[in-house]
């Protein structure tokens, strides 16, 4: 009896080391947002036009051949935070036979963090809401509005100043994004460039 | 000029700037009040670049909303290629991908005529085993197993449909269509009609479900739950497309769940 609940007491310590590990993994050294090398003081608006970036939701991918948007930056409490307040959306079509009759970007700003992630850095964005409307005689979800929830995370590369969501990046930072029940994938490049006092300045996250 | 369009005019402004991210953007000089400034602070003079692209984000253009051109899939991984001025010193030229501008207003917003219209994608329905040969007519053609989560309060009953994704002979093609399923109920064993539901019928003229892919080609259905807050009562056999009409715009919400399969 006594064995056994050495036995047990062990398995609790080795399943919390364990789980340290894994934590630690995700959550390590808080990084921060940094211009020309240096850590950002004070706040500073990101802004920047993305390269085509799409979802695919049940049955179809959904385009939009731009996005710009606009990020506002800080570091606070030794991490990089910020949020998104505005991403309109351009020329956005689908890979079936739905016409995209509008989309938006809602519940704005979308709150963000910087995080490691096994040595690499990435952006999480929380909060996110896209509403999407189909319409098409041959569409199989028209008159329906997708509602995309959940999280972001993408794999930010000092070298070209982007942030880049894909599902390694989804995978590496736990988030999610889903219609309903049903997650979906993201795919999109989004280059970043200062455009208040830092302009033209090497931006980079570490 | 409302807000949001002055923003949208700085946005562009911004994407027309990043066009010329080697060059550098707007010509202005960068030179900052200093690190420690707020955003909330007026911002730089120059909020609109010099560089004249006539190709800004202002510029009016149709851009219709069909595709203009194929999505870059490789731009995700020449994101990770190495460059050999990575790293923090500062100075470095900027190493964005070279971008296009929108060349059009950007997407039209949902009104609120049309959110009255059209229910919001929100429950969630699984269908746990995907779909086998066993949904299929080279089976037992016996429609899957599916569940779905918190129905709203007030629903009256609920409407399901299986849908190909691609048309059929030029028509949408349903395969399967019930009404009448009580609200209270969670899911449908494989095959399962339940007491007081009402099939109607699917796009091959049989009454009931029937799932018969053509071709070798993957094959992709959505199935849709509607709560439906009026009850609609519908005949036996009623068709398909009409009726998932009627129960679009007589739901708030509907969940959707997809599954493939492969030739």
């Amino acid at each position: 009896m006594r064995t056994k609940m050495i036995g047990v007491i062990l398995a609790a310590v080795l399943a919390t080391l364990a789980l340290g590990s894994v934590f630690t993994g995700i959550a390590s050294a808080a990084p921060q947002w940094k211009f020309n090398g240096t850590a950002l003081s004070g706040k500073e608006d990101v802004l920047g036009a993305a390269i085509s970036s799409s979802m695919t939701i049940p049955g179809m991918t959904t385009t939009c051949e731009h996005f710009l948007y606009n990020m506002g930056i800080e570091n606070a409490s030794g991490t990089g935070k910020g949020e998104i307040k505005e991403l309109p959306l351009f020329e956005c079509h689908t890979s079936g036979a739905c016409v995209v009759e509008a989309i938006e970007a809602r519940a704005l700003p979308w709150p963000t963090h910087l995080m490691t992630v096994a040595e690499k850095q990435y952006l999480f964005v929380e909060g996110v809401e896209v509403g999407i409307l189909y319409e098409g005689p041959l569409c199989p979800i028209a008159e329906t509005e997708m509602v995309v929830k959940g999280t972001a995370g993408g794999l930010i590369s000092n070298a070209t100043e982007t942030a880049t969501f894909n599902s390694s990046s989804f995978s590496a930072t736990g988030a999610q994004l889903k219609v309903g029940g049903t997650p979906i994938e993201w795919n999109g490049v989004f280059p970043t460039e200062a455009f208040e006092w830092h302009r033209e300045e090497s931006l980079s996250v570490g | 000029m409302a807000p949001g369009r002055i923003a949208l005019g700085r946005l562009a402004a911004a994407a027309a700037c990043l066009a010329f991210v080697v060059t550098g953007c707007g010509g202005g000089s960068s030179s900052a009040p200093g690190t420690t400034g707020s955003s909330t602070a007026a911002a730089p003079a120059s909020t609109k670049p010099s560089a004249g692209t006539g190709n800004s984000g202002d510029t009016a253009a149709t851009g219709g909303r069909k595709a203009q051109k194929q999505a870059g899939e490789g731009q995700a991984q020449e994101a990770e290629k190495p460059s050999k001025s990575q790293g923090e010193s500062g100075k470095d030229e900027k190493k964005h991908p070279p971008l296009e501008l929108p060349k059009g207003p950007p997407e039209p917003k949902i009104t609120k005529a049309e959110k009255e219209r059209a229910p919001a994608a929100e429950l969630e329905v699984i269908l746990p085993g995907g779909l086998t040969a066993a949904n299929t007519c080279e089976g037992k053609n016996l429609s899957p197993v599916i569940t779905w989560g918190k129905i709203p309060s007030g629903t009256a009953e609920l409407a399901i449909f299986a849908v190909n994704t691609k048309p059929v002979n030029g028509a949408l093609h349903y395969d399967w269509a019930l009404a009448g399923v009580d609200p209270s109920l969670t899911g449908l064993k494989a095959g399962e009609v339940p007491k007081g539901a009402v099939l109607g019928r699917n796009g091959s003229g049989q009454i009931g479900y029937s799932l018969c892919p053509k071709g070798s080609e993957p094959e992709t259905y959505i199935f849709s739950v509607y709560a439906v807050s009026k009850r609609l009562s519908p005949k036996q056999g009623f068709e398909a497309l009409a009726f998932r009409k009627q129960a679009s715009r007589g739901s708030e919400q509907v969940g959707l769940a997809a599954a493939t399969l492969s030739g």
